[in-house]
């Protein structure tokens, strides 16, 4: 391996280790988008999401709603970052070879 | 060691530790951070891509008293030795592929881009430099001791500098942010305290900019996860 490789293939190692704590964290968020139904003249507030092809609704309380909306966005955010690292992955893989 | 740029690290070191120069001057930059990682200082902390350059901080022009070449031993040591034709800063490479550079801290109102040392090479002279090596720690390798800054200094004077720093400024805020939650928030205050008022002043908007609206995000994050656990529960 030459020096090149060999610093592309640690970089390689560090993106790997970030991208399964960048898995483990989104997991621990809630998957979905929140939605809003008037009932009433009263707005109630849904997490959706799919799951086994059918969209599941789950009421959240008024109370919890900013939070889930937090939530949501950061792991719109993780998973943004998590595609932005495998594709510099695939860049050092098309480099050093697949089995980096 | 299977890595060949760390063997030719370690081949430097040797060189300086062998030849008593290892002690006049400080390792900057982002071996330092390798350098963290491996004495595992900052538990959980990933440093950032390691670049194929070493730089070294020579404490004091005048240092060791009696001067040493160290160009004439690095070349007995199969290194090549480049000077800049302009200013005459020396440069090492090792056939490892690193790059070696030496840089000095630039006082007062000196005009003077590079100063000759009594270590026989020619360091560039640059700003912001004093506190990196006023502050420092002591990492064993491989039974020698090397200066480092404290990763507070380390952090701080990245803050200083990043807006100089051009397209290295985000691979340096990367930096300052990974490592910003593992450091001695003490230790940084007494550091920045004792800079410069422009040096503090570039430190508060940095802050401002980059840290205060992560930090509060972070807080924000957590308190809604609590609130979530909660409400599965």
């Amino acid at each position: 391996m030459s020096i090149l490789d060999d610093v592309l293939k640690e970089e390689y190692d560090r993106m790997s280790r970030i991208s399964e704590n960048i898995v483990s964290e989104i997991e621990s968020l809630p998957k979905g988008y929140l939605s809003e139904k008037k009932i009433n003249g009263h707005v109630y507030h849904y997490l959706q999401k799919r799951e086994d092809g059918k969209v599941k609704s789950r009421y959240i309380k008024e109370q919890d709603v900013e939070s889930y909306r937090v939530l949501i966005r950061r792991r719109k955010e993780l998973e943004e970052s998590l595609k932005n690292l495998e594709r510099e992955k695939k860049k050092v893989e098309r480099v050093v070879g697949k089995d980096v | 060691m299977d890595n060949r740029e760390k063997k030719g690290f370690l081949k430097l070191v040797r060189l300086l530790y062998e030849n008593d120069c290892l002690e006049h001057v400080v390792l900057i930059g982002s071996w330092a951070e390798f350098l963290y990682m491996e004495d595992k200082r900052l538990p959980g902390y990933e440093a950032n891509i390691r670049t194929l350059d070493v730089d070294f901080l020579v404490k004091n022009l005048r240092r060791p008293a009696k001067q040493v070449n160290l160009i004439s031993l690095a070349k007995q040591n199969g290194f090549l030795v480049d000077s800049d034709r302009l200013t005459g800063v020396t440069k090492f490479q090792l056939e490892e592929g690193l790059e070696v550079e030496f840089l000095i801290s630039k006082r007062g109102a000196g005009e003077e881009a590079a100063l000759k040392t009594n270590l026989g090479i020619t360091a560039q002279s640059l700003r912001h430099m004093e506190m990196l090596k006023e502050n420092t720690i002591v990492i064993d390798y491989f039974g020698m001791k090397i200066e480092v800054p404290s990763p507070e200094a380390f952090v701080l004077h990245k803050m200083i500098i990043n807006r100089e720093r051009k397209q290295k400024s985000a691979k340096d805020r990367d930096a300052i942010d990974r490592m910003y939650q593992h450091l001695d928030m003490a230790e940084f205050g007494r550091i920045k305290d004792r800079l410069t008022n422009k040096e503090r002043q570039r430190i508060d908007e940095y802050l401002e900019t980059y840290i205060m609206p992560e930090m509060k995000q972070r807080v924000k994050v957590e308190e809604a996860k609590n609130k979530y656990r909660r409400s599965l529960s």
